[in-house]
């Protein structure tokens, strides 16, 4: 059985360079610089069939690119890939009956209408007969805990209802595979949970496979197994997100608490401090220096408590993108 | 078949819907397209209250010629401008990929989706018109005369579509591309009045353009002819086949546009 296989993926866009300046604009009317940007360069991966993976990576990395040419939405400019067996910008209908691709920041149903008008549309569109529309569409609303607000005007629900409504949308014609895209932006932590907890759910009970980009570490950790993680259009890691502290952090945090509450001079000495509230301390420690400074401090000091912890992902993935050097990637011409 | 003729009733009912949703708004549009019908009968009146006829087109078969015109603009306005229009917002802002995304025929999807009701009733205001034309002579019209007339006001509509769904489809291109409504104005402009009195301008030039490279003088002039004057076999088998060409081309210029969508960042 197919899940998603991608080889040495490539996407280079001709970029239009926009000078400053009225004279340089008036000149660029006639003569003009392009610059190729590799948004997506080289990637390849394989994703099983009922995995869930998370896409990570910074503003402009190619995750967006890369969900698009999977969903045949553009063209690559060379490689490979499949879904389901199709090639995505072959944009068979086969294929489009198949997966779903939902997008955060924009909106798809009809603004001026009740969800539910929207729905009853996609479902003329995919086809969907009405015992399952029925089926599928109550699973989903109550899941979602919108059944009341399926027909009211789009334009009156809140971002997270609306989310919901562009979920369920995605959701009415059963994608074997679902793309989405930051599908919590902007949402509070409430209606964050709910689209998580929806999507965790709906993964479990349907063995859908499901990429997944956000910004929000929470999403990909609380539902992600692996993860891949692409910055300037190249893969740098594939695995576990566990892997990726073990892999990238440099440091341990280690925090310390001691008995009478007085810290011992030249705390510094053994690490960065991150925090300092007595009685208690934090300390950024090298890893290959934790174990003996843990010792010392024990051995030499009055510790009431010590912990060692890995420093928050985000932090890690922080120094993994600015220890990933930016290639070349720019070209430009006239 | 009757998957597409689910979408499209799909597609008319929320229009139909958006359109009952804002009232006001509905009966401002049918008010403002009843004034702009009114003005113009006013004006022909004018003009032929100082003429007989112009370049040999009496006031009846300029009503006629007026009302045709209503009829074949009402219908491409109703189904196809506001979708051609559009298509530059969807570009610009990557919505297109909604439509990418359907498991159905993009061009349909794309050209379908919306139904402008209030410029639909330009449609039966402009069979008035050239009801009113005949003076109630429609006994001198053959059944075949009035079969020519639909089948050529289709095609009128179909041309009108292919040309603009086309230019809109530059967009993909040109990122942004708002001149839809322009192209449009200076279609309907040109289109209304008699063919013939182009033949005047730059040598003929702009009569050969609008008639044999983008046939938009016929669109009107013909199936009027058809019902009021003489029209030569030929002309009837062009347009017909000018409309086929057309509208095969604007399915390869979507395939080529596509090509090249990039979709907006996210």
């Amino acid at each position: 059985m197919s899940g998603i296989k991608v080889r040495h993926l490539v996407k280079v866009y001709r970029v239009h360079e926009k000078p400053h300046g009225l004279r340089a604009s008036v000149r660029s009317l006639f003569r003009r610089t392009y610059k190729q940007v590799r948004a997506v360069d080289g990637i390849s991966f394989d994703i099983e069939p009922g995995e869930m993976v998370g896409f990570l990576g910074p503003n402009g990395a190619g995750k967006t690119t890369t969900l698009k040419i999977l969903s045949g939405l553009i063209y690559p400019t060379t490689g490979t890939a499949e879904v389901l067996g199709f090639v995505p910008w072959q944009r068979r209908n086969a294929y489009r009956r198949q997966f779903s691709l939902l997008m955060g920041q924009k909106n798809q149903l009809w603004w001026d209408l009740p969800a539910s008008e929207s729905f009853r549309l996609h479902q003329a569109i995919y086809g969907i007969e009405e015992r399952q529309f029925a089926r599928v569409c109550g699973e989903l609303t109550a899941l979602l805990k919108v059944t009341d607000l399926v027909n009211q005007p789009v334009r009156e629900l809140s971002l997270g209802e609306r989310m919901k409504m562009e979920l369920i949308a995605a959701l009415l014609h059963s994608p074997r595979v679902l793309f989405l895209d930051e599908p919590t932006i902007g949402l509070d932590v409430v209606a964050q949970s709910n689209i998580r907890r929806c999507l965790r759910d709906y993964n479990r009970d349907n063995q859908v496979t499901i990429v997944l980009t956000s910004h929000y570490m929470r999403d990909i950790e609380a539902l992600c197994d692996r993860v891949l993680v692409i910055n300037h259009g190249r893969l740098i890691h594939d695995g576990p997100l566990s892997d990726i502290v073990s892999r990238f952090a440099t440091s341990k945090l280690l925090t310390l608490r001691f008995l009478d509450g007085v810290w011992p001079a030249g705390l510094e000495s053994f690490g960065e401090v991150v925090t300092a509230n007595p009685p208690m301390v934090t300390l950024r420690v090298p890893r290959e220096a934790i174990a003996r400074t843990t010792a010392q401090f024990l051995q030499e000091f009055d510790v009431a408590d010590i912990n060692v912890e890995e420093p928050p992902i985000e932090e890690v993935i922080g120094q993994m993108f600015a220890a990933s050097p930016a290639p070349h990637n720019e070209t430009r011409d006239a | 078949m009757s998957r597409y003729l689910c979408i499209l009733g799909r597609f008319w009912k929320n229009s139909l819907l958006r359109e009952m949703s804002f009232r006001g708004h509905f009966a401002v549009n049918v008010f403002g397209e009843l004034l702009w019908v009114v003005l113009l009968l006013v004006f022909i009146d004018v003009i032929y209250s100082r003429t007989p006829d112009i370049n040999g087109w009496t006031e009846a078969e300029y009503l006629f010629l007026t009302g045709t015109h209503l009829l074949v603009t009402g219908l491409f306005e109703a189904f196809f401008f506001e979708n051609c229009w559009r298509i530059s917002g969807l570009v610009r802002r990557g919505d297109l990929d909604f439509v990418l995304l359907k498991p159905a025929n993009t061009q349909f999807l794309l050209s379908f989706q919306q139904i402008s009701y209030s410029s639909l009733a330009n449609a039966p205001v402009g069979i008035g018109v050239c009801l009113y034309a005949l003076r109630g002579d429609t006994q001198g019209v053959s059944a075949g005369q009035w079969g020519w007339f639909c089948v050529l006001v289709a095609a009128g509509v179909v041309v009108l579509y292919s040309v603009l769904f086309m230019f809109a489809l530059t967009s993909v291109w040109l990122i942004r591309q708002t001149g839809v409504d322009h192209l449009w104005f200076y279609a309907v402009s040109l289109a209304r009045y008699p063919a013939e009195i182009y033949r005047r301008f730059v040598g003929g030039a702009l009569y050969f353009s609008l008639v044999f490279v983008v046939p938009l003088l016929l669109v009107s002039n013909l199936p009027a002819n058809v019902v009021v004057r003489t029209v030569e076999p030929w002309m009837v088998a062009y347009l017909l086949s000018a409309t086929a060409v057309l509208l095969s081309l604007s399915g390869v210029v979507l395939r080529a546009a596509l090509r090249s969508y990039r979709s907006a960042s996210s």
